[in-house]
């Protein structure tokens, strides 16, 4: 796993040379930060107040409100897949090669690059040795190859070879889930509605674009619900739903938090509810005459004179502001151009607007369910990404890649033996193997009295 | 007695057993070693029974769950967690003097947590109603312990670094080597954890809100540590970055650790506020 020399002369060495690996993490790690101590995605009103105008200026350049969606964020992230890939491409062919080719008997010279080895001298004769071993541990001893080599016989051992693979499964399930992430970003679709009790939509607001979606179906709530504790804490919040196609209706169920529902191509989620009203005014000129009814919503616009010249529109609905009961905050164009808000409230309010009074004579509230809708045909990848990387870490972390080479050769009086061992992790352990092999060779190795 | 009670009585435990590990350590007391060793498993036994009290007492309430859902219960976890790993590191290595360098968290983490916190057990909120909530913040847990272990390893490294090599207490330090090894192995074990934590993290999300991934500052803190981590891990695969580099990136990263834990929450705002 070692970077050769030769690898990093060329671009597509470089783009696989682990120098890259921990420049990548850092810069990563150093951008997200970045993004955790700059608030993301507020209003540039807000940034002015806070920064000034020459840093809001460079902040706004360099994507500095917007970190993890900028260019230049997308386009580490897009050196990271080119990274994985070139490693991969570039290094698992040897490990594959290596994992297929069967262990070599030891040699002089692989003897000399081992990192644990243990030289014993044995009374014993090479059979008689192998004989007592096989009878003493037969499914220990069954691990290993045999080989003989002239008279000298060795021993192979080779366990866990598929930990090497690990890092390889954990790499691709990286890959997976930036590619799930970036097909969810490009064909995936987020929106928010909110649906009043009793009534259906079938346009949703897409987050971001603001653009009206129409879903190809209707939602309605029919009703919404919200228990607590003895206490006061929130313990449930529920929409009723009802998902009808031309006028069918085609699902019923209970939409609650944690507990989404999947219809027509689409998931919604509970996510917030609110109070609104419709409100209907009175509008009236110098005490004269029959009062004039509007009837409206929030958001709604209307006139509220005959000659349709004085427009209000409908900002807000409070069930109860400050204590005074329900208040409407109305906005309104004076005739010189300049906008105007002021809130009107039901118990004691009159507002004049362009010489006409107007008074709340009556409110209807209605709650209303505030409902997340996504569709992302990228998830499963992220999950399947997400899988392969615990598999891999499990593969890599948990898994030891372990040789052994036991080497016997008959000597003038009695056996010359080698033990030697190699390990991609745990060398610790392996020592202590070794040792404990060893130990079952001197007591194995004692010659047995011949009569 | 409730839980409350019982858990500070047991953080007073983890202190005298972080002196014991001291004193222990500087004088070479076996005797002294073994009574630090015995407090630390009656503190693990004590934090555990305060754990399952404080659930059998959400019970008694009549909204029965889980205490993992706020700051307090959170450090009670962590210095349970920390505990276990420490416990296990002894059995494995049979060496008490890391002990010195680890023992303090458990006790900062339980002393701090019933101190600065509130303690009063409360019903879940809807968003915490999930299967989702155990599997998360036990396996988040657990990757912090691994890394609060490696943390304290770290440090004992940097401090056999500045001893007389030839010295009294250089002889009964574990081996650079070892140390070095040691804080490898707590590292490789947190990385699983943690990658598991953020997953089962994401998964929730995307079953609650919809998103597996909003940029919230917890999850992006998180995201922060496991690079860290991540660099440590590649790391190694170059011989220069062992030893003396490793520990203090290892350091570093248990900073990030506590930041994404502790920082977050009182510095930063976003979705997860519970803990």
């Amino acid at each position: 796993m070692h970077p050769r020399k030769t690898e990093t002369q060329s671009l597509w060495g470089r783009l696989a040379s682990l120098r890259l690996t921990l420049a990548l993490f850092l810069i990563l790690a150093g951008a997200s930060i970045l993004g955790t101590l700059i608030p993301q995605n507020r209003p540039f009103q807000e940034y002015l107040e806070m920064y000034g105008s020459v840093a809001t200026r460079i902040f706004k350049w360099a994507g500095l409100t917007d970190v993890y969606h900028s260019l230049w964020f997308m386009g580490i992230l897009g050196l990271l897949v080119v990274h994985l890939v070139a490693c991969s491409l570039q290094r698992l062919p040897a490990t594959w090669k290596s994992l297929r080719t069967p262990q070599r008997p030891l040699s002089d010279g692989l003897l000399k690059s081992l990192p644990v080895v243990k030289r014993l001298e044995l009374e014993a004769g090479v059979e008689e040795v192998v004989e007592a071993l096989r009878g003493s541990a037969p499914r220990f001893f069954s691990r290993f190859k045999q080989e003989k080599i002239g008279e000298t016989l060795h021993l192979l051992s080779q366990r866990g070879s598929w930990s090497r693979m690990g890092a390889y499964v954990a790499h691709m399930g990286v890959l997976g889930v930036l590619v799930g992430a970036t097909i969810g970003f490009a064909f995936g679709f987020k929106g928010f509605v909110q649906i009043p009790e009793g009534k259906s939509v079938e346009l949703v607001e897409e987050r971001g674009s603001g653009k009206m979606v129409p879903l190809g179906f209707q939602v309605k709530c029919e009703r919404f619900h919200v228990s607590s504790y003895p206490d006061g804490t929130p313990r449930e919040y529920r929409s009723d739903l009802v998902f009808m196609k031309d006028g069918r209706r085609e699902l019923e169920g209970a939409l609650r938090v944690n507990h989404p529902i999947s219809f027509g191509g689409y998931q919604f989620y509970q996510a917030s509810y609110g109070i609104s009203a419709r409100v209907t005014f009175e509008a009236q000129k110098d005490s004269a005459g029959p009062p004039l009814k509007i009837i409206m919503e929030p958001g709604d616009t209307s006139a509220i004179d005959p000659q349709g010249q004085i427009v209000v529109r409908f900002l807000r609905y409070e069930t109860d502001l400050q204590g005074r009961g329900p208040a409407v905050l109305l906005a309104h164009l004076r005739q010189d151009g300049h906008p105007v808000a002021g809130w009107v409230f039901q118990r004691d309010g009159k507002a004049t607007i362009g010489g006409w009074s107007l008074k709340i004579s009556h409110v209807e509230e209605h709650r209303w369910t505030g409902i997340q809708v996504k569709r992302d045909p990228g998830v499963w990848i992220v999950w399947v990404g997400c899988g392969l990387i615990m598999v891999g870490c499990a593969m890599a972390f948990l898994g030891v890649h372990r040789r052994i080479w036991i080497k016997l050769e008959p000597g003038k009086d009695g056996t010359h033996c080698w033990i030697a061992a190699s390990s991609n992790r745990d060398i610790e352990g392996t020592k202590r193997q070794v040792e404990m092999l060893a130990e079952e060779f001197v007591k194995k190795g004692v010659r047995k009295s011949r009569g | 007695m409730d839980s409350t009670e019982l858990l500070s009585a047991i953080s007073l435990t983890y202190l005298a057993s972080w002196f014991a590990y001291v004193i222990s350590s500087t004088t070479r007391s076996l005797w002294m070693g073994r009574v630090a060793s015995l407090l630390m498993w009656a503190g693990w036994v004590g934090n555990g029974a305060g754990f399952f009290l404080r659930w059998m007492e959400s019970h008694q309430m009549g909204h029965g769950r889980i205490p993992l859902t706020n700051q307090y219960e959170s450090m009670v976890l962590f210095a349970w967690a920390t505990a276990s790993v420490y416990l296990l590191l002894e059995l494995r290595y049979r060496n008490r003097i890391i002990g010195a360098f680890v023992a303090f968290i458990p006790f900062l983490s339980l002393g701090l947590g019933s101190l600065l916190f509130d303690t009063t057990i409360r019903p879940l909120v809807p968003a915490l109603q999930s299967n989702w909530l155990t599997a998360h913040v036990i396996t988040c847990f657990l990757g912090y312990a691994a890394f609060a272990a490696s943390f304290g390893v770290s440090l004992l490294y940097m401090v056999r670094q500045r001893l007389d090599p030839e010295g009294r207490m250089a002889k009964v330090l574990p081996s650079e080597d070892l140390l070095d090894h040691l804080n490898y192995r707590a590292i490789a074990t947190g990385f699983p954890f943690l990658s598991l934590g953020i997953i089962t993290g994401a998964i929730w999300a995307d079953v609650a809100w919809g998103t597996y991934w909003s940029w919230d500052p917890k999850e992006t803190w998180s995201l922060i540590t496991w690079l860290i981590y991540a660099a440590f891990l590649h790391a190694r695969l170059s011989r220069g970055w062992r030893g003396k580099r490793a520990a203090v990136l290892s350091v570093i990263g248990f900073a990030a650790t506590l930041f994404t834990y502790f920082g977050v929450n009182f510095l930063l705002s976003g979705l997860h506020s519970y803990a």
